[in-house]
């Protein structure tokens, strides 16, 4: 009984010790990872908007960003980028939007997620999103401050 | 030696939920829009009647100052400025509740470590966005205030976004005293 119970016991610590280890694969692999292929990342994380004004749809990234309980760390006009990151109960959510033209007519605006130490590749997330940020060019637009 | 039986029925099940916690499967409505938006513009936005966009972003980042927060980042072409503060984060009736509780864990002969997880120091981030209105009659100021806790043994112990609606108050106050200007609020 007790041979049994030890041999129990170190089993359990070797599979404890194999998840903690491998359990989120945290090594150099990571660097270069994704989940999804390039291309259907890149559709889910993008979208294009009929304006050519970057500075404005910078200022609506900001504000969607901000309903959505962000705090903006950081931004820049030159590279079209923003920042922000939130807190859902104990993990950060980090996320950045870049802005850049398309053609001559439209802008296209790309973001990507983090939540913890994962990436966030599902579609709908991104679709809310872009319909929290077609709320804020909205309300840009109309002047709802 | 016999390993009691709790230890295979509560503690082996927590160490693995722990372990797998690290992978556990974030919330479907991460980037839903709140549905108190609209109100929570109003409490972190403020209108000033002055179309000069640099003399409100510098007034808020005397503001900041005011309030003992030092500058991190800023971009004047968006209207940004991040900034933060790390202060105490000590309550003295939690610290005495715990280590009452540790003391009194101690004479019956258990171990407890409640200090180690009384709140210890913060770090207060703002930021704040500087944007004119459409009608370029008046610039508009949005703040946001987020903490980090750290606990006494230097683990985070809570994250918050800060909604009490005196501290965005009293900053808006202190950017329209710094300019000097009619405050409109929105």
């Amino acid at each position: 009984m007790k041979m049994r119970r030890g041999f129990y016991f170190s089993a359990v610590l070797v599979l404890i010790g194999s998840l903690g280890g491998g359990g989120c694969a945290t090594n150099q692999n990571q660097i270069l990872a994704t989940d999804q292929s390039q291309v259907a990342l890149r559709n889910i994380q993008s979208r294009a908007f009929d304006t050519i004004d970057k500075k404005l749809m910078l200022r609506s990234v900001i504000s969607a960003m901000q309903d959505l309980d962000f705090l903006i760390q950081d931004s820049s006009l030159d590279l079209g980028t923003v920042t922000g990151q939130k807190y859902s109960g104990m993990t950060v959510v980090k996320m950045s939007v870049m802005v850049k033209d398309r053609n001559a007519k439209q802008l296209l605006v790309r973001a990507n997620a983090e939540y913890g130490i994962k990436a966030v590749e599902d579609p709908k997330t991104y679709q809310d999103f872009f319909s929290a940020l077609e709320k804020s060019v909205f309300l840009t637009a109309q002047q709802v401050d | 030696m016999k390993y009691p039986e709790v230890f295979f029925k509560g503690a082996v099940p927590a160490v693995l939920s722990f372990c797998l916690a690290g992978c556990a499967s974030m919330p479907s409505n991460l980037l839903v829009l709140p549905t108190d938006y609209l109100s929570a513009r109003q409490q972190q936005m403020r209108k000033y009647g002055t179309p000069d966009e640099k003399k409100v972003i510098q007034a808020s980042a005397g503001a900041l100052q005011d309030l003992g927060f030092t500058i991190d980042k800023s971009e004047t072409d968006l209207g940004m400025i991040v900034s933060s503060k790390n202060r105490t984060a000590v309550s003295p009736g939690q610290v005495t509740a715990a280590i009452t509780a540790d003391a009194a864990c101690l004479l019956f002969g258990c171990y407890s470590n409640l200090y180690g997880t009384t709140d210890k120091t913060q770090k207060i981030e703002a930021s704040v966005m500087v944007n004119s209105a459409l009608a370029k009659d008046s610039t508009v100021v949005r703040v946001k205030f987020q903490t980090v806790v750290w606990n006494a043994s230097g683990q985070v112990s809570r994250f918050e976004t800060i909604k009490d609606p005196k501290l965005y108050q009293d900053f808006f106050e202190r950017v329209s005293k710094a300019i000097f200007l009619e405050e409109q609020k929105i």
